[in-house]
């Protein structure tokens, strides 16, 4: 049982920080639910970090019990030009593998901060994303966004690649197996088309695999995404060039808010030549993703989510799966606690794929 | 809040759903058992033992009559660590889950023993350019070991990323390997170091722990091997060698056990080991001792300790 003092008291340290800041992660379900783009809360137009003033408002009288302050939700925007924002999760969290005793503890989980520039009238805005914990700063996202015609944008810089649903949890088959999470971001430009009812990305970025990024070879990638107000549909794809061979992931995604559920949906396919398996020939792995939310009271969800992992589609008996149940509570603006289990299920073998875990989340959003 | 039938059925769903692949006919990291290449993956039964080849054979060990240290019961002693164990034990299993193929984080490919050793060993980190991945015979110059201990200094978080750290006894398993050298094949033929690893004193008792890169030639270590000397105010004393006890753990701990009672008022103690003035120690490859870490074989190990 690893129960450290010192973990503790800077999980309480967190959690009273989180009680008073303010915390919240919209998670793609309710962009799905409400029939909106990511963009729609969020300054960067492809998900996740900094919200903008809509998603303030949001996150602060739509989302919780009780509503926040009619005036004050929006106290990130510092300056007609600067915006900051904040998320901290603090998680205490048990973890129970068939073959090993059972660890729990406090940890916080992960910190950032987002700073939002955009200069009054100007095309051109800043954006930058630093985990600030655990351990040093780890830069996650820094780029120059440019406002083209109509809502169309080009961003350079260290970007998260647009593939896919973005989840918040890295975790995720479909965040962990392909690789797109927010720990991988890549250097690149990115050409967001962005119409009323659908979203087109194009990548071009440096690509990753070679001990060095200097070998003219690229990582190119594509999402289209088509949202209607109570359903939507889209695709991604992807190829990473490098020397050790070519990495191609690509799939489909779907979400539907039908009789108060609102349903999540992912498949993809990585092919990787760049891992032999077993029998000489490259790589082909499928994963998938389902969840279903369900809204049981104001500021309270409830999602069940279920995922599966193939890691090599020809040999058998080698499949592993994920599923949780998860109570999401916004009792007021800014601070969720979520909690719930989760079980993985694996081949005998592999202990670390059969586990069962029990966790308490404070998040904090500003 | 009424919690309607359909919830419960939804959570039994999925909870229940079990479709998991049996793991028949598969290894611990789910290949294909018969396409395996018989050093990587040792199958289940193969006694945890067994010793990869190594580029040197083991020194003839002379059996020894009279071992200091008490020799570990069951289990063998190991005699150095090599990345193919590694790489079995810990960079398979638990790493290339997340750095594996050519989308790895920070482009550090884990996934096969030929990518671990290319990908870490004089690489530069691509979190901190400033520090190797793994610099050859220094660990706690190399940003793999900074990582896998969690220490303050690094960027983004402790590896392995939102699981469990590596035991101590995995840690200290990279950390040999990257003392040794970092060879790409068997224990490397880099002298072997020595690094204090624990200092404790009571009333009565003071113990001292070393350990080392490699294993020890038990048949070398005899309790002339260590110097031990109390330091009182205006004198030194030479300890008796009925005062202390060396213990050989596992081959690669030495552990020197002092009875303090006689020399109840002295400020510090004074140890030496692998002293050419005393007597010095082989590895088990028959190599002396490297315990002044200039990489060079011989050299005294010193600690002057309060007591
Ligand atoms: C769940 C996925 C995951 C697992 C498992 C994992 N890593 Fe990482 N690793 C990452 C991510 C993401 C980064 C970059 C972000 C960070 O450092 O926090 C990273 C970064 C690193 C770096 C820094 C690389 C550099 O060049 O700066 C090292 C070294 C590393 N990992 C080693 C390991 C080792 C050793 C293990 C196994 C004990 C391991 N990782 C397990 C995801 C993972």
């Amino acid at each position: 049982m690893s129960w450290t003092f010192k973990k503790t008291a800077t999980a309480f340290a967190a959690l009273l920080f989180a009680i008073l800041l303010t915390p919240a992660q919209a998670e793609p379900y309710l962009a799905f639910k409400t029939g909106n783009k990511c963009s729609a809360c969020h300054v960067n137009p492809i998900g996740g970090g900094a919200r903008n003033t809509f998603g303030n408002y949001y996150g602060t009288h739509v989302l919780p019990a009780l509503p926040g302050d009619t005036l004050g939700f929006d106290s990130g925007s510092l300056t007609e030009s600067v915006r900051v924002g904040a998320n901290l999760r603090a998680n205490f969290q048990r973890h129970e593998e068939d073959s090993a005793d059972a660890t729990q503890g406090f940890e916080t989980q992960s910190a950032q901060v987002y700073l939002h520039f955009q200069p009054k009238g100007s095309r051109f805005s800043f954006y930058l994303d630093e985990q600030i914990a655990p351990g040093a700063a780890l830069n996650r996202e820094a780029f120059v966004m440019a406002k083209l015609s109509g809502n169309h944008y080009l961003k350079a810089g260290k970007i998260m690649l647009p593939y896919g649903i973005r989840l918040e949890d890295d975790s995720a088959f479909i965040r962990e197996a392909t690789q797109i999470t927010f720990d991988n971001s890549d250097n690149g430009v990115e050409l967001g088309l962005d119409f009323d009812k659908a979203l087109f990305n194009v990548v071009l970025s440096n690509g990753t695999g070679a001990t060095n990024n200097d070998d003219d070879r690229f990582q190119y990638v594509v999402r289209g995404e088509y949202v209607e107000r109570k359903w939507r549909i889209g695709g991604s794809a992807l190829v990473n060039e490098s020397t050790s061979g070519t990495r191609k992931i690509w799939g489909v995604f779907a979400g539907a808010h039908l009789y108060g559920f609102t349903l999540l949906a992912e498949v993809d396919q990585i092919v990787d030549e760049s891992l032999i398996n077993g029998f000489g020939n490259e790589t082909e792995q499928i994963v998938t993703l389902f969840e279903v939310n369900r809204e049981l009271g104001k500021g309270m969800n409830l999602k069940v989510t279920h995922e599966t992992f193939d890691p090599e589609s020809n040999t058998d008996n080698n499949e592993r799966a994920r599923s949780s149940v998860l109570l999401e509570y916004t009792p007021f603006a800014n601070i969720q606690l979520r909690g719930g289990i989760r079980n993985g299920d694996d081949i005998p073998q592999r202990d670390q794929g059969n586990f069962k875990d029990l966790f308490v989340q404070a998040h904090l959003y500003f | 809040m009424n919690v309607k039938p359909i919830y419960i059925l939804l959570l039994a769903l999925v909870l229940a759903a079990c479709d998991a692949g049996s793991g028949e006919g598969l290894d611990e990291n789910g290949i294909p058992l018969e396409s395996n290449n018989e050093e990587e993956t040792p199958s289940e039964e193969a006694p945890p033992t067994e010793e990869p080849p190594t580029e040197e054979p083991p020194a003839e060990e002379p059996p020894s009559e009279e071992p200091p240290g008490e020799e570990p019961p069951a289990e063998e002693p190991a005699d150095g660590v090599t990345l193919a164990e590694l790489q079995t034990d810990i960079f398979g299993p638990i790493c290339a889950q997340c750095h594996v193929g050519s989308g790895a984080p920070q482009g550090l490919r884990l996934d096969s023993e030929e990518n671990s050793y290319n990908f870490l060993v004089d690489q530069p980190s691509s979190e901190d350019s400033s520090l190797l991945r793994v610099d050859p015979g220094n660990p706690d110059n190399s940003y793999l070991v900074h990582k896998v201990e969690g220490r303050s200094s690094i960027i983004g978080s402790r590896m392995p990323l939102g699981q469990d750290p590596l035991s101590d006894a995995d840690i200290q398993r990279i950390r040999d390997w990257v003392a040794n050298g970092a060879p790409r094949t068997g224990t490397g033929d880099a002298s072997t170091t020595v690094t204090a690893s624990a200092f404790e004193s009571g009333e009565t008792k003071a113990v001292f722990g070393m350990h080392f890169s490699r294993a020890l030639d038990p048949a070398t270590l005899s309790k002339n091997t260590v110097l031990v000397q109390f330091i009182f105010e205006d004198f030194t004393l030479v300890a008796n060698t009925d005062d202390y006890d060396l213990h050989l753990v596992a081959g690669q701990d030495l552990i020197l056990e002092m009875n303090t009672e006689p020399y109840a008022s002295a400020k510090a103690v004074d140890i030496r080991f692998n002293s050419p003035l005393t007597s010095t120690v082989l590895d088990f490859r028959g190599r002396v001792l490297d315990g002044d870490a200039n990489d060079i074989d011989g050299g005294e190990q010193h600690h002057v300790l309060d007591l």
